[in-house]
């Protein structure tokens, strides 16, 4: 039997989904960013700076972005690590990757680009000192490949940080969530992409993701050492944090 | 709640470079460096780049400077018109003294014309009106603030004569300024004699 995977509710073979997030990706990437900051609220931002924040990070040191998509974050983490560090924009979506680099040129900030596949990453054992990946994991055909493949590219000491979409925890709110994620979202997306089912995806794969526990399992599972997790907003996304020993 | 902190000075910041362009030159000069500032258990950490200014609560590595002190002495800092670090005592600075000295000039341009940026958002007429307004209501208060202050300390001075005039000051610090001298004076007899 054909081995198969989720794509948001639906099932879908299992090589399929790579192609299916890339179709995703390549319809929003322009819009990307007004669609993060309309969907939280402008929230995203405060997330990815408490991101920063538990990344410890360290001028000279070199940081890869995983699914750094339009490069917000990567920016940041150039103007940190200074001239003497280096920071790896890394997308699987070249449409996003494009985006990202425009933008960061215009703000001015020189980072390095690669496009990759988080599954098998094409670099040297112990590279980086620290690896993000924000909004990003869900869309991982095999998560526990990414995981073990990250593990490897990092230096004995590096993180790992996944800003994700999480299990909401605080139940009251749940009826609400489900109301904006499924009705209000496809249709901002309609509205302003011109493609709900973009959006329905994104809303159905956020349920689909493992919650915090299981990923923190999985990280643990995979050799991460000394793991834990913050929920934010309620535990509508969740920071998890792994170091190499 | 540290990090509430850091967010909040990052944004207010990055806007008031945004909203003054011609502090550009000097951020430039300091774009690179790391900046700690230490107040009464507060560590914020900042890093300016060539266009603006990220903010972290939470740092523990390398910085080039590091300025502590009281909070309402770096706030005095601010506000007095020829503020020097060097010579002020209160303020313990780590490291690179021009860069320190490069982030005060650059906190002090930020002279943000709020009626510019008013008028951008309203109109030149209504941000004019509105301008007015509020300085009006600005000499009001001082005005006021002076005449309470005035009349405190003559209560104090006049009535209650808890606190001297300043003339009976005068007349003390004399007085004390002239002990001293005659005591400089015994001294040194004193010193002739043994």
């Amino acid at each position: 039997m054909e081995k198969t995977t989720h794509f948001g509710f639906t099932q879908v073979p299992h090589q399929d989904k790579v192609h299916r997030v890339a179709q995703v990706f390549d319809s929003v990437a322009t819009n990307y960013d007004i669609m993060n900051d309309l969907m939280s609220l402008g929230i995203h931002r405060l997330w990815k700076r408490f991101t920063i924040e538990l990344s410890g990070v360290q001028r000279g040191q070199r940081i890869l972005d995983l699914a750094g998509g339009t490069g917000d974050l990567a920016a940041k983490f150039a103007t940190l690590v200074g001239e003497q560090g280096q920071v790896v924009l890394a997308d699987i979506n070249a449409a996003m990757l494009q985006v990202g680099r425009e933008r960061s040129l215009d703000r001015g900030v020189l980072v390095d680009y690669a496009q990759v596949n988080a599954e098998t990453l094409p670099f040297a054992n112990n590279t980086f000192d620290i690896i993000t990946i924000a909004f990003g994991l869900r869309n991982v055909t095999d998560k526990e490949a990414a995981l073990a493949s990250m593990l490897r590219v990092l230096k004995p000491g590096g993180r790992l940080l996944i800003l994700e979409f999480s299990e909401l925890k605080v139940r009251p709110l749940k009826p609400l969530y489900d109301l904006y994620s499924f009705k209000v979202l496809p249709l901002l997306g309609k509205m302003i992409v011109k493609d709900a089912d973009s959006y329905r995806y994104l809303a159905e794969s956020i349920r689909m993701h493992p919650n915090q526990e299981t990923l923190l399992e999985m990280m643990q599972t995979v050799g991460f050492d000394r793991c834990d997790y913050h929920n934010l907003s309620g535990g509508i996304v969740a920071v998890h944090r792994g170091f190499k020993m | 709640m540290n990090q509430l902190i850091a967010t909040t000075l990052e944004t207010l910041l990055n806007q008031a470079l945004r909203w003054n362009p011609s502090s550009s030159q000097t951020l430039q000069k300091l774009s690179g460096k790391i900046i700690r500032i230490e107040s009464s258990g507060i560590e914020l950490t900042l890093f300016p780049d060539n266009q603006s200014i990220i903010v972290l609560s939470d740092y523990h590595g390398d910085v080039d400077v590091c300025i502590s002190g009281a909070p309402f002495t770096l706030l005095r800092l601010l506000l007095q018109d020829e503020a020097t670090l060097s010579n002020n005592p209160d303020v313990t600075i780590t490291g690179e003294m021009s860069v320190a000295q490069q982030l005060l000039h650059l906190l002090k341009e930020l002279d943000i014309d709020w009626e510019e940026q008013l008028a951008q958002r309203l109109g030149d007429i209504p941000a004019h009106k509105l301008g007015t307004l509020f300085r009006q209501c600005q000499n009001y208060t001082s005005v006021r603030l002076d005449n309470l202050q005035h009349n405190i300390s003559e209560y104090l001075q006049e009535e209650t004569r808890h606190l001297p005039t300043p003339p009976e000051m005068e007349t003390f610090l004399n007085a004390v300024d002239t002990l001293r001298d005659d005591l400089e004076r015994l001294e040194q007899r004193v010193r002739r004699l043994t």
